[in-house]
């Protein structure tokens, strides 16, 4: 085995300010929603915002929360004893990754204490709310009400701007001909993205050497091996 | 312009500044020194664009003014010209060229309009606060080897200077790193520095403001701003940009709860580093270290089959454990340990962070990751 060296794991700061988040056709319609509030439809002013993963639902909901002051919640932490300290006094509530939810009862709840202070949810998931089995059909009745905006899987351009999204937040500088060259070879996917920009960095930061083509070949090489392609 | 001043007083400012100037530049004036007679005093300064020294020295002047003139063949000019020997630098009106004669030698350079000269320094910085020389070399010291020297990693190309808390002890924290070892050095916050904003120092003016701490024994006049640093010494001031990029949250790779203790007298420690690693290939340059109660093995081997280990007596009493890092840097931190004071690393295993300290000195800390050998 060739000696390696292990990276220190520093972290970064992803930017999720509105104007960080990238429109195309494939996601402008979630965009469009979350600019629209507080106008989303009665009773519940509420949205499910649907996509894959890595497409930017936290960010969309983090831009929302910015504007509705709403509390975060990720529904796997979600319980019925725990929902009056995770919800507190506010009015809205942001529930992401609602397919890692472990009790269905919380989220009714909370449904429920929002709509009564007259608030609005937003919901965060990879599935749609109707197509997920609660078991609990009073939620699931609430959650079908909700108006859905998708999110596609991402065209060439938003590929684009999603791997120098994630470049930029890593605070490593790639020139655009090297992420021309990730988006003519990569799988078309935002988790593709993420992954491929978490590999660039670490490889890099190992090896201390720029982002380049040489390193963006193997990167994709490496990503596919352990895909098992 | 006319000056009268002897050579080794013209050398030494004259050598701070050249040092600044890049040997290729684009921009013309950027390749020179610009100089300024007045009172008794000839100022030099020089600029990159984004770091610029000003020196001063006593001289006649015959007469007040300014010009530019190319710093490094002035330096090396100067440099030349016999020890102890006056030197006359004289420019003529708008005559484009500044003369140099010095005993029986004489050249002529060409001049740029001072106009042309960019100003970087001049404004007043917010926070200020005073270092002494040793204060300030100790900062540099123990954190300058662990910069990123990768220049697309931009926000790692310098010393994160902040200001941050030790328990309830405001103070002042100098942080580097390359992402595979970090380098800490703190000291009680300064009177003045209290609210300093936090910033990045590039390395190419941590480079030039160790030459000048070097040459000083006094204090050193430290004053910043979110986007300016300066530091003053008697007779030169140095300014610079500082990196537009957010420093890392490096306190969450200081691991707190690591409990295999290694205690080892540090230059002993080094030179057995060093002799192992003489087998290690210059691109990986690991060596392994292999505890077991109260001894240290290191070994390394190269794709050849060359080997080597020695055996060094060490206070270690955990459980075993076998780990492997990069020579070179296990000899720089060895390097800040004092001769003949004991490294401390607190390990916990072989793929997460180690964390080495000095046992005579609780201001400095380093993490180093180890290598997978």
């Amino acid at each position: 085995m060739t000696p390696s060296q292990l990276i220190l794991d520093l972290g970064y700061r992803r930017a999720l300010g509105r104007s960080d988040y990238l429109v195309t056709a494939c996601n402008a319609d979630a965009a469009a929603w979350i600019d629209r509030w507080p106008d989303w439809p009665a009773p519940l002013r509420g949205l499910a915002i649907v996509g894959p993963a890595e497409c930017g639902k936290t960010h969309l909901g983090a831009v929302w929360r910015r504007a509705s002051g709403a509390v975060a919640v990720n529904a796997a932490d979600l319980t019925v004893d725990g929902l009056p300290d995770a919800l507190g006094d506010a009015t809205h509530a942001a529930v992401d990754d609602l397919t890692g939810i472990r009790a269905p009862q919380a989220l009714l709840h909370l449904y429920n204490t929002v709509a009564e202070r007259g608030g609005s949810v937003l919901i965060l998931s990879r599935t749609a709310p109707a197509r997920c089995d609660f078991g609990l059909p009073d939620l699931a009745s609430r959650l079908a009400t909700l108006p859905i905006a998708m999110v596609g899987p991402p065209d060439e351009a938003l590929l684009a701007g999603v791997l120098g999204k994630h470049f930029a937040d890593r605070q490593v500088a790639v020139r655009e001909d090297v992420v021309a060259y990730l988006v003519a070879r990569m799988e078309r996917s935002f988790s593709a993205a993420y992954r491929l920009v978490d590999r660039l960095d670490r490889l890099a930061l190992a090896e201390g050497r720029k982002v380049d083509r040489a390193l963006a070949k193997r990167a994709l090489a490496d990503d596919e091996t352990d895909r098992g392609e | 312009m006319k000056i009268t001043i002897d050579r080794a007083a013209l050398l030494k400012p004259l050598a701070h500044v050249q040092s600044v100037v890049e040997r290729r530049n684009t921009i013309p004036i950027l390749a020179n020194v610009l100089l300024r007679a007045a009172d008794g005093t000839l100022s030099l300064t020089a600029t990159d664009m984004d770091l610029d020294v000003v020196e001063s020295v006593g001289c006649s002047v015959d007469q007040p003014g300014q010009t530019t003139v190319p710093a490094h063949t002035l330096y090396e000019i100067v440099r030349k010209l016999q020890d102890g020997s006056e030197v006359e630098l004289t420019a003529v009106g708008d005559s484009g060229r500044m003369t140099i004669r010095a005993g029986r030698s004489n050249f002529s350079l060409p001049t740029l309009p001072m106009e042309e000269f960019p100003a970087l320094s001049g404004d007043t910085l917010p926070t200020s606060f005073v270092l002494s020389a040793a204060d300030a070399k100790t900062l540099i010291d123990r954190t300058r080897f662990a910069i990123s020297t990768e220049e697309t990693r931009y926000y790692l190309n310098g010393i994160f200077l902040h200001e941050a808390k030790a328990g309830d002890v405001a103070v002042l924290r100098a942080v580097a790193t390359d992402g595979h070892r970090l380098a800490r050095v703190q000291m009680p916050l300064p009177t003045g520095a209290a609210g300093m904003p936090a910033v990045i120092v590039p390395r190419k003016a941590v480079q030039e403001i160790r030459k000048l701490i070097e040459e000083t024994d006094g204090d050193v006049q430290v004053s910043l701003s979110e986007n300016k640093l300066r530091f003053a010494f008697e007779s030169s001031v140095l300014t610079t940009k500082l990196i537009d990029g957010t420093f890392p949250d490096y306190e969450r790779v200081i691991p707190t709860g690591n409990d295999k203790m290694l205690r080892v007298e540090s230059s002993m420690f080094k030179r057995a580093v060093d002799r192992v690693a003489t087998i290690s290939t210059e691109k990986s340059r690991s060596v392994k270290l292999s505890l077991t109660s109260g001894t240290l093995t290191l070994s390394a081997n190269s794709p050849d089959n060359a080997q080597a280990t020695e055996e060094v007596d060490v206070d270690y009493a955990a459980a075993a454990i076998e780990i492997g890092f990069n020579s070179r840097y296990l000899m720089d931190i060895a390097d800040q340990i004092d001769e003949g004071s004991k490294a401390v690393f607190a390990m916990a295993d072989a793929a997460s962070p180690t964390v080495v300290t000095d046992e005579s000195d609780d201001g400095t800390l380093y993490v180093l990751m180890p290598m997978r050998v």
